[in-house]
């Protein structure tokens, strides 16, 4: 029984660090996109 | 590292996390940023580390606000037709709708440091391609009217359009599109693979939505304390005509008076051959059919301190890229700043309210009549 | 940062696939070797491939051949090759062009023209690895006979621009079970140190900008938003670089190959020989055993123990940049660790040394371990804990101060130093 809940309970953690990571690079392919400095376009 | 995670729960989790957020990021939208949208202000561009994406583009020229226009007019080009100079409440292309009335749609997709080729045309041709009646009102400067894509501030742009459909085919500049993916400078071939992958992972319209209903995540110089509060929660930062008073002319007048002069071009200079080539490969005929191309002239304040042979010389370079660009199928092309005083103007380039509303005033009956011509108006 | 690049994700996605569908381990380590002339030559040109072949050629070839004199040249221009394309400049210009003008100026223009336009992509790390191979086969370790495997280890892109510094003989052991079969635990693993590294990334990205933006301010704030100032550069440090460490052992790991740690939670230090163990660990153990040691380590006397630290975080520091800022910065480190080395004893004679907790063996006594499993009293564990805290705020202000200078010229960061104690 406890071996049972043992397993769920890490493969619940899995299933959610497999989803945190999916978000982390997910939103990291967005973030290379963005320039590391930003340029200024002077007005005047 | 004491956990160690279960590898089937995990790729499970992690499959299903990217295509979760993959596909909310393909149906994600900003109806706020639609419905109040007036231009792509400072805070909602590159500048500030916010790149509109092509689907935000589709979302503002779709806009429902109202009755169905019969006409879309998109407005494309660079600072000086986003109305840089002019506060959100007085900007020209809100005049030039007043004077079109309610049968036309105004859409002002110009950006600053853009061109008439690189974002613009983009809502233009989403349009075409749907079949839709669409009016380009793109501006220019005095020789070029296309931005080299591979050196664009908004390539990014340019390359998700293209990657969803967005854009009109075109074989030259397609060509372009996929030879810079391999062979363009580092930025632009990053550029081209980023909205490849973008193109199915949807992350740039799904950071973008959060980025813009909720909170932004990345420090920026520009929004500096601010840079963690939301997109929507920053106005147009535009000011008021009082405010430019004391900004005006604070340019270097040699500085500014050589870049005057380097924009004479004579008739017969080899260099109009480079940039109307660039011109026809950057804008499908298509497109061409149906533009309207605005070529800016700087400001009389320093336009009048070119000697006599000088000035006509400057005045003539613009009536001949305006021939030139008719030349190769734009259907108008004018100048219509030509008789436009030093008041109109709030620096060199850019155009003060009254400038606007004078711009606004001379394009609106040439709109309305390449409406009729095109057989969009009954 | 080469890893956050579409370039990259392509890159990546195309070698873990290609290592994935092919089983064969010869054949993976042939992509290996390729992913890794691909990347050099991507990130670096033939300006970086070059210089790392002929010094990868030169150092396998010495390995193979053998005895002392051979070994020592291939060391010499390993040593030579780094000091070339790095420190050239710095000698020239910065420091015979400062002490001697007339001199210097003469001597740069007859240098300036023979430099090199760049230097090769991760030059400090792929010496570093060669000298140690080397110094490890002169004292009689096996060399690797086989060139593959060499190229393998000199040309592993996951370390190649920032480490860590790898061991040969920890690598290729690795190597063979990776490439035997990397299983999806591996995988699994390695993805999470990749997310951990990009989110650390992410962090050290914004701080960086909020530095950048802040430190132009710095004497106009008060003392606290300094101390705050100095928190969030020492901050940035920890999570660019480890998050960095984080992809590059990911990425090897997830071709099923353990790579050397680097950080073990430095900041958690409690003496600056603590904090030497923590931080950037490839670098520190390569140190004290190619320079600390063989100059004599801690065997010939306290006074020399001193200069020999001194000598070696000098070198340390100046690994990190041509610059005197740096080599400051490794100066005033061995200083902390020499100082360190003087305190221990004392220290921990008033600290509940918590290993004599452990039972003695019984031909101690039983006395001896009466005495020994005797709980510590209220006293004494109150008396360890201030002491630790005590040490650890010592050791953060004295690193934090150090990152001054590590990032910031020697005035300014002197005078930035000054003001952290003075409004």
């Amino acid at each position: 029984m406890r071996f049972y809940f043992a397993n769920i309970g890490r493969w619940s953690l899995s299933l959610i660090a497999g989803l945190v990571t999916a978000l982390v690079m997910h939103y990291m392919l967005y973030k290379i996109g963005l320039p590391l400095k930003p340029f200024i376009y002077v007005v005047f | 590292m004491r956990f160690t995670p279960a590898p089937l729960p995990f790729v499970t989790g992690l499959l299903l996390g990217l295509l979760t957020l993959s596909w909310l990021g393909s149906v994600v939208e900003s109806t706020r940023l639609a419905e109040s949208f007036v231009r792509f202000h400072m805070w909602l561009n590159v500048e500030s580390g916010y790149f509109p994406t092509a689907r935000q583009i589709r979302a503002v020229v779709k806009r429902r606000i109202g009755p169905e226009p019969t006409v879309h007019v998109i407005v494309g080009g660079s600072s000086v037709e986003h109305g840089v100079g002019q506060h959100e409440s007085l900007i020209w292309t809100r005049f030039l709708q007043e004077h079109l009335g309610p049968e036309f749609r105004v859409t002002n997709l110009a950006q600053r440091a853009g061109s008439s080729t690189d974002f613009g045309n983009i809502g233009a041709e989403l349009l075409l391609h749907e079949g839709r009646p669409v009016i380009y009102v793109a501006g220019s400067n005095m020789t070029t009217f296309s931005m080299d894509i591979r050196y664009s501030f908004y390539r990014h742009a340019m390359f998700d359009a293209w990657h969803r459909g967005y854009l009109l085919p075109w074989p030259p500049r397609d060509q372009l599109m996929r030879d810079v993916a391999w062979r363009g400078p580092s930025a632009a071939r990053g550029a081209a693979l980023g909205s490849l992958l973008d193109a199915y992972l949807n992350f740039n319209d799904l950071w973008n939505f959060v980025g813009y209903e909720y909170a932004n995540s990345n420090w920026n110089r520009l929004l500096a304390e601010r840079s963690f509060d939301s997109r929507a929660s920053f106005p147009d930062p535009d000011y008021m005509p009082e405010q430019y008073a004391n900004l005006r002319y604070l340019s270097d007048m040699t500085q500014a008076m050589k870049i005057v002069k380097d924009q004479i071009l004579s008739p017969t200079d080899p260099r109009w051959q480079r940039t109307l080539a660039s011109t026809e490969q950057m804008t499908p005929p298509r497109l061409r059919a149906v533009t309207l191309a605005m070529i800016d002239l700087d400001s009389p304040y320093y336009v009048d301190r070119l000697d006599p042979i000088e000035r006509e010389a400057f005045v003539a370079t613009a009536y001949e890229h305006a021939r030139r660009l008719r030349e190769i199928g734009f259907r108008r092309a004018e100048v219509p700043a030509i008789d436009f005083t030093t008041d109109d103007y709030i620096d060199r380039t850019h155009l003060s309210v009254s400038g606007g509303q004078k711009l606004a005033a001379k394009i609106a009956p040439i709109v309305r009549t390449m409406a009729t011509e095109l057989g969009y108006l009954q | 940062m080469i890893f956050l690049t579409y370039e990259f994700v392509g890159f990546a996605l195309v070698f873990f696939s290609l290592y994935y569908l092919i089983h064969n381990p010869t054949l993976r380590m042939a992509i290996l070797v390729i992913g890794g002339l691909v990347f050099q030559f991507h990130y670096g040109g033939w300006v970086s491939v070059v210089p790392v072949l002929v010094l990868a050629g030169v150092t396998f070839l010495a390995g193979r051949i053998g005895g002392r004199r051979m070994v020592t040249g291939a060391i010499a221009v390993c040593v030579f090759t780094l000091v070339f394309y790095k420190y050239t400049a710095f000698i020239v210009i910065d420091s015979i062009g400062t002490l001697l003008p007339d001199f210097g100026s003469a001597l740069r223009n007859t240098v300036q023209p023979a430099l090199p336009a760049a230097i090769p992509l991760g030059i400090s790390f792929f010496t570093f690895e060669f000298v140690h191979y080397l110094t490890d086969v002169r004292r009689g370790d096996r060399p690797i006979t086989r060139l593959r495997e060499f190229l393998t280890f000199a040309l592993f892109w996951p370390t190649m621009v920032a480490g860590p510094i790898k061991r040969y003989q920890q690598f290729l052991p690795a190597l063979h079970e990776g490439l035997a079969r990397p299983t999806a635990q591996d995988a699994t693993i390695g993805l999470m140190r990749i997310a951990i590294g990009l989110a650390k990334k992410w962090a050290a990205d914004n701080l960086t900008g909020w530095i950048d933006y802040i430190e132009p301010q710095f004497l106009l704030q008060d003392r606290t938003w300094r101390w705050v100032f100095v928190g969030a550069l020492a901050a940035r440090i920890l999570l660019d670089f480890s998050g960095y460490s984080d992809m590059a052992i990911g990425f090897a790991r997830m071709m099923g190959i353990a790579v050397p740690e680097n950080f073990n939670w430095p900041y958690l230090a409690r003496s600056p020989i603590e904090f030497w163990q923590r931080w950037h660990i490839s670098l520190s153990l390569w140190i004290r055993d190619y320079i600390y040691i063989p100059l004599g380590g801690s065997r010939l006397g306290l006074p020399r123990r001193v200069v020999n630290a001194l000598t070696a975080m000098v070198l340390c520091g100046l690994w990190h940049g041509a610059a005197w800022n740096f080599a400051v910065w490794g100066l005033y480190h061995g200083g902390g660790l020499a100082l360190a080395a003087l305190m221990q004893g004392g220290i921990s004679r008033l600290r509940i040394d918590r290993t004599k907790l452990v039972p003695q063996p019984a031909s101690v006594g039983a006395a001896a371990v009466r005495a020994v499993l005797t709980p510590p009293s209220l006293h004494a564990r109150l008396l360890t804990a201030v002491i630790d805290i005590v040490c650890w705020a010592g050791t953060m202000v004295f690193v934090g101060i150090g990152w001054l200078l590590f990032f910031y010229p020697l005035e300014k960061a002197a005078h930035m130093t000054v003001r952290l104690f003075i409004q």
